[in-house]
């Protein structure tokens, strides 16, 4: 296990605010709301905070009727609207893995001191007055007159298209309910969290029923668009100890891009972006694929998890829907407990920040009636395909 | 090539088919000029022969600016497919369900197209064999998938090995 020094990174607080699909609030007022809670729960004061970094791509795919302050809320709109005393470093990070790029970018500012307090936010909008994912364009420009034209329009598009792939290659002479156990865990981790947007028990069956938005992803197999924000403040060894909350280390990061994407990547393993977000990062952790207590896999769309379960080695090549029907396994008591706060499938679209903040309660042991006993170390996954990132947390101790 | 198809815009069937046009910019004039005159043509590297798609202003493997629209085979292959239920376009929402899929052209690995598959909806999935049609919609002509026989063919182990082990 890795031993912390002065240069290690943590994070030391955590805010948010509640989870709806019908706020009145402007996404920038939750985001300043999450943003001093953060800061609050770490014991520091705003003008402790002197980095700050964000993802701010619009939370609606393909989007262009983001209105700043509004429907989003970049850097520069928060950092007008909360008095810091001084603001040396900064990022509006509109591209890679959610979360973790933004994340990954204020750990590294931390690790040059470009930046002494960091703090990595996320706000999402969903529209009020038209169907999410919905878009009004008469011509396709750019890339997208290469797509549009055709009908693929959304992020969902892209998950169905790689997962039929998958299911094509290794499912197609057997069934099977990975991805509905997937979601039915996602959901009863749900009603042990709050902050979680859905509420109604799901089972099996339900998922099945539940109808196609694009084939092969049923709806339960999409995440939830919500309104709300996250936050989260980090720094850097010493200054972490002796704040209101126990430090949560950062001991291994990794962000991934393939090397180019055009309109999509091909399925060869070796040359994955998830492959390399993967590769060495539980060494460079200095921890074993037995130590990690939990997995927070990103699950934007479900098959997402499943790629990532199998990159990192959890079960063989093609056997990640197996591994998830098997009972046991990924519940809170289980083998590997996966998503222990109903993911983005059933807390709501915060695009990892929910698994970032997870993780982090989880290893604090402050999450409540879902809290996985004793765990120390955790997993945490963002993004997949042609735009991957990885991160392992763990408790003071490790 | 596969067969050309025009659209009937007095027919019910084909009207529905209207859907957002391509807007073609100084990048990708010469791919839709081609289109339109029944060619389907790909970005090719006049220096290293490497095909670009979409296409860039830089060949994407060697960098030179030389590059030329060059008529391909309009062989491929059914690399990633879908079926859009939930239609999120105006223009979609008579259409839906529609099928979506990713073509691999045979002229180079991970030679990527987003088309329709304009096929039988049983026979769709990865490794079916196609072939590049165009498909007439009046102003502009679109690429296409079309069947690679009247019965389609399947490659008879499913898709086709992953691109590191063809090699």
């Amino acid at each position: 296990m890795k031993h912390h020094n002065e240069e290690s990174i943590a994070i030391v607080g955590v805010g948010r605010t509640e989870t709806s699909t019908k706020s009145s609030q402007a996404t920038g007022a939750l985001v300043v709301e999450a943003c001093r809670k953060a800061i609050a729960d770490a014991g520091l004061s705003v003008g402790d905070v002197d980095g700050i970094s964000t993802y701010s791509a619009s939370a609606e795919y393909g989007s262009n009727t983001d209105v700043e302050g509004l429907t989003r809320a970049g850097v520069e709109f928060v950092i007008d609207c909360i008095e810091f005393d001084r603001i040396g470093w900064f990022a509006d990070v509109v591209a890679g893995p959610p979360a973790l790029a933004a994340l990954d970018a204020a750990v590294n500012a931390l690790k040059a001191h470009a930046c002494d307090v960091a703090l990595v936010y996320r706000g999402v909008h969903k529209p009020k007055t038209r169907h999410y994912g919905r878009i009004e364009a008469r011509r396709g420009s750019g890339d997208t007159q290469f797509t549009l034209p055709y009908g693929m329009i959304t992020a969902v598009h892209i998950s169905a298209l790689y997962y039929s792939r998958y299911l094509d290659t290794y499912y197609r002479n057997r069934e099977s309910t990975g991805l509905a156990t997937f979601a039915v865990n996602n959901r009863h981790n749900a009603l042990l969290n709050p902050y979680a947007v859905m509420q109604q028990p799901m089972t099996i069956e339900d998922y099945f029923a539940s109808r196609w938005v694009v084939e092969p992803l049923h709806l339960f197999d999409c995440d939830v668009p919500v309104d709300g924000a996250v936050a989260i403040v980090l720094t850097r060894g010493d200054r972490a100890n002796g704040l209101a909350q126990a430090p949560v280390h950062i001991l291994a990061h990794q962000l991934a891009h393939a090397p180019s994407s055009g309109h999509f990547i091909d399925d060869d393993v070796n040359r994955s972006p998830a492959t390399w977000a993967a590769d060495g990062l539980l060494d460079r952790a200095g921890v074993a694929k037995r130590d990690i207590d939990f997995f927070q896999a990103y699950d934007g769309f479900s098959p997402l998890a499943v790629q990532w379960l199998e990159t990192f080695g959890f079960c063989d090549r093609g056997e990640g829907l197996v591994y998830l029907s098997q009972p046991g396994q990924i519940g809170i008591g289980g083998e590997l407990p996966m998503n222990t706060f109903g993911g983005s499938l059933s807390e709501g679209r915060f695009h990892g920040m929910g698994h970032i903040m997870e993780a982090v309660l989880q290893l604090r042991g402050g999450a409540g009636q879902r809290q996985v006993p004793g765990a120390q170390v955790g997993l945490v996954t963002v993004g997949g395909y042609a735009s991957c990132a990885a991160m392992v947390l763990a408790d003071g101790a490790n | 090539m596969g067969p050309v198809m025009k659209l009937d815009p007095e027919s019910e069937v084909d009207r529905v088919m209207e859907v957002p046009a391509p807007e073609s910019d100084l990048l990708t004039q010469g791919y839709w000029e081609n289109a339109r005159n029944l060619v389907f043509a790909i970005q090719r590297c006049d220096e290293c022969g490497f095909y670009t798609h979409p296409p860039r202003g830089r060949c994407r493997s060697c960098g030179s600016p030389e590059r030329t629209f060059t008529p391909v085979s309009g062989d491929g292959v059914i690399y990633y497919r879908c079926t859009t239920h939930q239609s999120f376009m105006t223009e979609f929402d008579e259409r839906a369900p529609y099928n979506l899929v990713v073509v691999e052209l045979r002229e180079q690995t991970g030679l990527f197209v987003v088309c329709n598959f304009r096929g039988d909806s049983e026979q769709l999935r990865c490794g079916l064999q196609v072939q590049m049609g165009l498909e007439d919609h009046g102003t502009f002509v679109l690429p296409q998938a079309f069947p690679f026989d009247a019965h389609g063919v399947e490659e008879e182990d499913g898709p086709r090995p992953l691109s590191s082990d063809a090699a």
